[in-house]
């Protein structure tokens, strides 16, 4: 059974881990860690439960090392008003749409869409993109990514939609980028 | 509805996390509003990139390293809970031994209230007082002198002696 467990659910542990941390090394050692802690505990699994349960467990694990051991690096507060360039200080829930989607669309419907988000993502504070990682590249609905963050359902919501604000404008500002660059 | 209610809303729709009530907003305001039909195209065009993404694989090494350990686990663990006795003792932990424990806990907090209560109540009855010891003590020693003199012949003289003197 734990060795199904590991087999079925290490490859997704490990890409949460890594869109954390973005280092392989930092991310095998919290797959390590959150793992071992799970076995320790496996006396009181009940087989009537699924799986996926001590998944978002061994998840959860993660991200709360994570924070811990790495709480320095790239963090950003989620509630912090985003400055634009040339403009005032606005929330980044309050990003209005405008024509730059057209211009987003373009990107993202180009070949080397995923490198662009890949590269996005990297710049996105921890828990913007631990919060993506769960719903976009897991596709976890907002009641798992809430046992997995330990957030109230209210709280995951809300984050989803400023980490994708937050995506937003690291995308369009790697789409600027490339058009200075005349590509 | 304005723009900035519904782009609030956008994220959630895109994932099929509204209300129903919230669906019929988005979706009326989106038939009527270019800018935030475009921004919900983004959202799910985002969604279809991500989910095409290659999920990194966990390095061999660690693959390894887990199953290693998982298997040192569950040998130990099969070995405490093969057969109907095993499984009789993970729902004795798991199951059983909490519950009995709060009723213990529970039985265990009632006696010990009970005894002080009881040992409370004792403690705080009057002392009697020395000079009514004293004369109870008096009264059944002259209670026992009369018993002491018994049922003889002897004993109905004195009565009788007694009597006469009372008379007197």
């Amino acid at each position: 059974m734990l060795q199904r467990f590991v087999e079925d659910y290490s490859d997704s542990a490990f890409q949460f881990a890594y869109r954390l941390c973005d280092d392989a090394e930092e991310a095998k050692e919290l797959v390590q860690e959150a793992f071992f802690r799970l076995f320790k505990s496996w006396d009181r699994y009940d087989p009537s439960q699924p799986l996926e349960k001590w998944f978002l467990a061994i998840l959860r694990n993660i991200y709360v090392d994570s924070v811990k051991k790495y709480d320095h690096r790239n963090m950003l507060s989620l509630d912090v008003p985003v400055r634009h360039e040339g403009g005032e200080g606005v929330s980044i829930a309050e990003t209005l749409a405008d024509e730059r989607d057209e211009e987003l669309l373009d990107l993202l419907s180009r070949r080397e869409a995923a490198g662009h988000l890949e590269a996005a993502m990297a710049g996105l504070s921890r828990e913007h993109r631990a919060i993506l990682t769960l719903c976009d590249m897991q596709g976890k609905g907002y009641g798992e990514v809430s046992q997995a963050l330990g957030l109230p359902l209210g709280t995951v919501r809300s984050r989803v939609s400023r980490a994708r604000n937050a995506l937003r404008e690291a995308l369009l500002k790697r789409g600027a980028g490339m058009v200075v660059d005349g590509v | 509805m304005e723009c900035k209610g519904v782009l609030e809303l956008l994220s959630a729709y895109a994932d099929r996390e509204t209300t129903l009530s919230e669906t019929r907003l988005v979706e009326e305001h989106v038939a009527g509003c270019a800018a935030c039909g475009r921004r919900l195209a983004v959202l799910a065009r985002t969604k279809e990139v991500f989910s095409s993404m290659a999920v990194p694989a966990a390095p061999r090494e660690l693959k390894e390293s887990l199953l290693r350990e998982a298997g040192r686990f569950s040998a130990r663990k099969e070995a405490s809970h093969d057969g109907l006795l095993g499984r009789w003792r993970w729902a004795w932990r798991n199951l059983m031994l909490p519950r009995y424990g709060f009723a213990f806990g529970l039985a265990a907090f009632l006696i010990v209230g009970l005894w002080f209560e009881r040992s409370g109540s004792s403690a705080s009855e009057e002392p009697v007082p020395l000079d009514l010891m004293l004369s109870a003590h008096r009264q059944s020693a002259e209670d026992g002198a009369t018993t002491a003199l018994g049922s003889g012949p002897a004993a109905e003289d004195l009565r009788a002696g007694a009597g006469e003197d009372a008379g007197e």
